[in-house]
């Protein structure tokens, strides 16, 4: 190309990047409010606005006449995309839990109130998007504290980015230990460990008459899923049950007869499938077409969902699921903030209109966490929040919350799911049962 | 021996799917060398018109998924007729650029309809099969495998017996040898690609009736149907039934013997042997080489 | 003559002419440029500098795409396997093997490459569309393998990779370890993105750009006028190999977690071809001007019409092939002439039936 039109395209190259690194750059602590984003919802417009709570603008603290000041508490979620239903859950733990402490008062610490505004950015089901809108809302919006975006592939990214800034992340959803291995400091999770999962799923069904011996495994080549199965194999090793078989769908898969067929012609007693409530919804489908027999089926992490039960209606019945959290548990946090479980689900439900599960309620409890820690901190200077996070002993709606050296909550375990007519029934721990479990599963055409 | 046998009764049902979605798409394909990246997300479509049919006026999905049917041929012919004929004779990064353009609009537009939440059409007869012994033929799946058949027989009569379906044909072999005997080109573009809607409009409905369902479910789908049509040849509509049905056969198979974690590589791995080795197919003669 | 008035020579040259050539104002404008985007880091947020960072990314992967896909005419959609193989091979080899980043990088890049050879050899035999759904089966196919070969690879629950700990020259220079961490990504991107361009501009005015060139437009004639179509070609494929596994070997250690959905994604392969389509195909500036704007709109979109950013991005992609075919680069070059409505509707009807 000859000299002239080589100088016009270079030079238009020029210009377009000149102007996009003043246009980035001029976004960096800029003090104007920003336009609030296209999304229709009053409560969590995505783009970098204001959620309902604070009325001060953005751009960090503004300390008013009193002593009231505004804590930013920043949120990459998947508000759109394969993931945005969970996101959506996330984001509605997060707001229940902002709305009641800004309508209490707000956090009291060093003499100050702070009321807390929520700022949001939808990272689009896209891990690597997490990532850097997790940056933006660390650098851009200030925010002073961050709560996790969905899942654990997402946590272990962007955690990486908190770490950075030393600010403290808590996360709702990611229950692996894989995780929490990466020697971080500033990376708290609420869901306990999927160890602790194995092992009181396991405790739910090995103890059954006549004991279960065999054991098979169909889970999702996915990071929880798998860390999961892998936990519930050694702890079926543990108590004597034999993994007859262990196999792996990939992310996606539309047929899972194959896997199915290879369980069935070991005759498990127990069936354990995990993935997530899609996959699981297949697999019990198609369990049923290939008729699957069983003696007992258990599926990860799927079933606790009002939406499993409403697609599968009746076929749903005997499946055995460990959840995080349930409405029926004994937990209560004395009136102090949401008051017991059963209080919260009904808070949630009159707000939201739909029934919360554990991934709103842990969104809920990471902001319990947060307050408690500041609170008894006495100040919001991450750090000293960080350390106060660390030796975290808290009783609340959502149980005993106390973090191991790693982050990872390791007080009230799980409680155990049945369905039954349709509808989940707790059996277990005894303190929260409302029902018992019916073993073993009667065959397909006998029901 | 058993589970080789079930294998196989699966694997020819799973066929039976892959097939009526990849028979749009070859159609296209062969006929007018556009590669419709969208054409999943006409699959969804159909899918969800069917679901909804079932949900608002309890239609089952056999019944709705003909009437899907018909909504795509119309939809089809309209984005044929004033988008997709803009870039038809294009170098093929345009068409490729400006189908992938259309999947994440329709695609996006129905997961703000609809959201991303998976969705079942809960037929009373879901789950049951006839059950022969050990083997379990579940019904849905042989319903699908049947109107796939039938939609092939009717296709393959429909391009033989009549005079619009050998234009077609003639497109196919050799468009400006058509164009001089005086087919209009413009027409049997559209028309084609309305059938290749209508088509994946019919494999959506029969989706729904053995599979969950979600707006991002397409992309799968297009992808299964790049396999077949390279394993049936382009256009050939008894080449795609053949290679729905191998692919179908490869997958089940290869997941029972190899292991469920490879049940989907198995696809790709077949499409670049495939392609490499024969690229006009298990049936086919090459076209557009 | 000593190197530095060697160098000198066609600027001196040309104002002693008393004319500044448009050639040598490109080069001043370029070096300026430059000079910008290496201050960055000093006086940019975090977010600024990570944001950049992904753009110089995504441009080397679409200039790299452009060698093989705009120049030699072989669209290939499924170029993203080479950037996962490059970011899985680097983070394998430093997890597994404990070899220190650069020599992960290395063999990463010499894996790609003769994995691009190999795979080039039967591919590359195909043409058309036949030859873009083989690269995606390719790509896809990897996939499934990476993802499944859990043992070595982690499989679906993806592979942690040791960050890079910055040198300390650059931790005083920024002003501290974070800036620094962020720095030393984005420095290291922008040299790959620096030596991308390099190496295009080379190729395109070397022998091996007018092979290419000739193969676009038609490979037989090609073949005949003594064109060697199968080297030019291997050489290309391997070439359009080598930046994306760099990509990828940078992109493991930046984000220190990988996963196959992410790094083997559809995703990647399409954003590397709208980009260049976008700026303009066969371009040395496409692939830059089509991602600067890709990015830049996306920013904007997603702020302000959150949902249907996707929906808006698939439209604009039907609207950009159908009104700019040929690119925003070649477009502009044409200036006024190119939007009149007689021209629109020329181009309109130029592919259709």
């Amino acid at each position: 190309m000859g000299p002239r039109s080589s100088f016009r395209s270079s030079s238009v190259a020029l210009v377009l990047v000149l102007g996009l690194v003043l246009g980035a750059c001029s976004q960096t602590g800029g003090s104007a409010p920003k336009p609030s984003g296209g999304a229709p919802q009053a409560t969590a417009p995505a783009a970098p606005a204001q959620s309902g709570g604070a009325q001060q603008p953005s751009g960090g603290q503004q300390p008013s006449a009193g002593q009231t000041e505004t804590l930013i508490v920043g949120a990459a979620l998947p508000l759109t995309g394969d993931v945005a239903q969970e996101g959506k859950f996330q984001r509605d733990g997060y707001e229940l839990w902002k709305d009641t402490v800004n309508a209490k008062g707000g956090i009291e610490a060093g003499g100050k109130r702070y009321q807390v505004d929520l700022r949001y950015l939808d990272y689009r089901s896209d891990t690597s998007t997490a990532v850097r809108l997790l940056e933006r809302l660390i650098t851009e919006d200030k925010a002073q504290f961050v709560f996790g975006p969905f899942g654990s592939g997402a946590t272990v990214a962007a955690s990486a980015v908190n770490e950075k800034y030393e600010i403290p992340m808590c996360s709702p959803s990611a229950s692996s230990e894989e995780v929490y291995q990466k020697g971080y400091q500033y990376l708290f999770g609420i869901l306990v460990p999927n160890s602790v999962v194995g092992n009181e799923t396991l405790d739910a069904v090995a103890g059954a008459e006549p004991r279960p011996r065999t054991m098979a495994i169909i889970s999702r080549n996915d990071l929880f899923p798998k860390a999961v199965a892998n936990a519930s194999k050694a702890a079926a090793e543990a108590r004597g049950v034999e993994v007859v078989y262990f196999e792996e769908y990939p992310i996606g898969a539309t047929d899972l007869s194959a896997p199915l067929l290879g369980a069935k012609a070991k005759n498990p007693d127990i069936l354990m499938g995990t993935g997530y409530v899609n996959d699981l919804i297949l697999m019990t489908k198609q369990a049923k077409e290939q008729r699957v027999n069983p003696r007992v089926f258990v599926q990860t992490a799927g079933p606790a969902y009002p939406a499993f039960t409403d697609a599968l209606g009746a076929d749903a019945n005997y499946i055995v699921t460990p959840t995080w959290w349930a409405p029926e548990a004994k937990y209560t946090d004395n009136g102090k903030l949401f008051g017991s479980a059963a209080d919260f689900a009904k808070q949630f439900q009159d707000k939201y209109g739909y029934a919360a599960d554990y991934v709103s309620a842990a969104s809920s409890a990471c902001g319990a966490v947060l307050q408690s820690a500041i609170e008894r901190a006495g100040s919001v200077d991450p750090k000293k929040v960080r350390d106060a996070m660390a030796s975290t002993d808290l009783q609340s709606f959502y149980g005993n919350i106390k973090f191991n050296a790693q982050g990872q909550n390791v007080g009230t375990g799980v409680t155990m799911l049945q369905i039954q007519n349709a509808k989940q029934v707790a059996i277990a721990p005894a303190a929260a049962a409302t029902g018992k479990l019916i073993y073993p599963t009667p065959e397909w055409d006998r029901r | 021996m058993d589970i080789i046998l079930q294998a196989v009764i699966n694997g020819l049902l799973l066929g039976g799917i892959y097939a009526v979605v990849a028979l749009g798409f070859s159609l296209v394909w062969g006929v007018m060398n556009v590669i419709n990246v969208s054409h999943g997300a006409f699959v969804m479509l159909g899918a969800f018109a069917t679901y909804w049919l079932f949900v608002l006026f309890g239609l089952d999905p056999f019944v709705g998924a003909p009437l899907a049917m018909v909504a795509l041929f119309v939809v089809g012919y309209a984005i044929q007729k004033y988008v997709i004929n803009l870039v038809v004779r294009a170098p093929i990064y345009m068409t490729l650029i400006l189908t992938f353009g259309l999947d994440l609009l329709i695609v996006n537009l129905g997961l703000i309809a609809w959201s991303a939440d998976f969705r079942s059409v809960n037929t009373a007869y879901a789950g049951q099969g006839l059950v022969l012994g050990p083997l379990v033929i579940p019904y849905a799946r042989a319903g699908t495998l049947l109107l796939a058949l039938l939609a092939s027989a009717a296709l393959f009569a429909f391009m033989d017996r009549t005079r619009t379906g050998n234009a077609i044909r003639a497109t196919r072999m050799d468009l400006e040898a058509a164009e001089g005997v005086g087919v209009r080109i413009d027409r049997i573009y559209a028309l084609t690609f309305a059938i290749g809607a209508a088509l994946a409009g019919l494999a959506g409905g029969l989706i729904s009736a053995t599979l969950p369902i979600t707006p991002i479910m397409g992309l799968t789908y297009t992808g299964k149907a790049f396999v077949v049509t390279a394993l049936g040849g382009l256009g050939n509509m008894g080449g795609a039934l053949v290679g729905g049905i191998v692919l179908g056969l490869a997958e089940t198979l290869g997941a029972t013997v190899f292991g469920p974690g490879y049940q989907d590589a198995i696809g790709y791995v077949l499409l670049v042997l495939i392609l490499v080795v024969r690229p006009a197919g298990l049936l086919g003669r090459a076209y557009y080489a | 003559m000593r190197e530095g008035d060697r160098l000198a020579a066609p600027a001196v040259g040309a104002l002693t002419r008393g004319r500044v050539g448009a050639g040598s104002l490109a080069v001043v404008a370029l070096a300026v440029g430059l000079l910008v985007l290496l201050g960055v880091p000093f006086v940019g947020s975090g977010y600024v500098v990570r944001f950049l960072t992904e753009l110089f990314m995504l441009i080397v992967l679409a200039q790299a795409w452009n060698l093989i896909g705009g120049l030699s005419g072989y669209i290939s959609f499924g170029h993203v396997v080479f950037f996962g193989l490059g970011a899985y091979a680097t983070g394998l080899l430093m997890v597994r093997l404990g070899l220190p980043f650069a020599v992960a990088l290395a063999g990463a890049a010499l894996l790609a490459v003769t994995f691009a050879v190999l795979i080039g050899l039967p591919i590359l035999r195909l043409r058309g569309h036949y030859f873009a759904i083989a690269t995606f089966g390719v790509a896809e196919g990897m996939r499934q393998i990476v993802t499944t070969a859990s043992g070595l690879t982690g499989g679906g629950m993806g592979l942690n990779v040791p960050p890079l700990r910055p040198p300390p020259f650059l931790a005083a220079a920024l002003g501290g370890n974070v800036a620094a961490s962020s720095g030393l990504y984005y420095y290291l991107m922008l040299a790959l993105l620096v030596v991308t361009m390099l190496v295009t501009w080379l190729v395109m005015h070397r022998r091996l750009g007018f092979g290419l060139r000739a193969i676009r437009a038609d490979e037989d004639a090609a073949a005949v006028l003594g064109v060697d179509c199968t080297r030019y070609k291997t050489i290309a494929f391997a070439l359009s190999a080598l930046f994306p596994a760099l990509a990828g070997g940078i992109y493991a250690i930046w984000f220190s977690y990988i996963d196959p959905v992410t790094v083997f994604g559809l995703n990647f392969s399409v954003t590397m071809v709208i980009m260049t389509l976008l700026g303009g195909i066969g371009t040395l500036w496409g692939p830059v001007v089509g991602g600067v704007l890709l990015s830049v709109v996306g920013e904007v979109l997603w702020g302000k019409f959150l949902e249907l950013h996707s929906a808006f991005l698939g439209a604009v992609l039907v609207l950009v092939v159908i009104f700019l075919p040929r690119g925003v680069v070649a477009t502009a070059r044409e200036g006024r002439k190119a939007l009149t409505p007689a021209a629109i509707r020329r181009n309109l009807r130029r592919y259709s039936v």
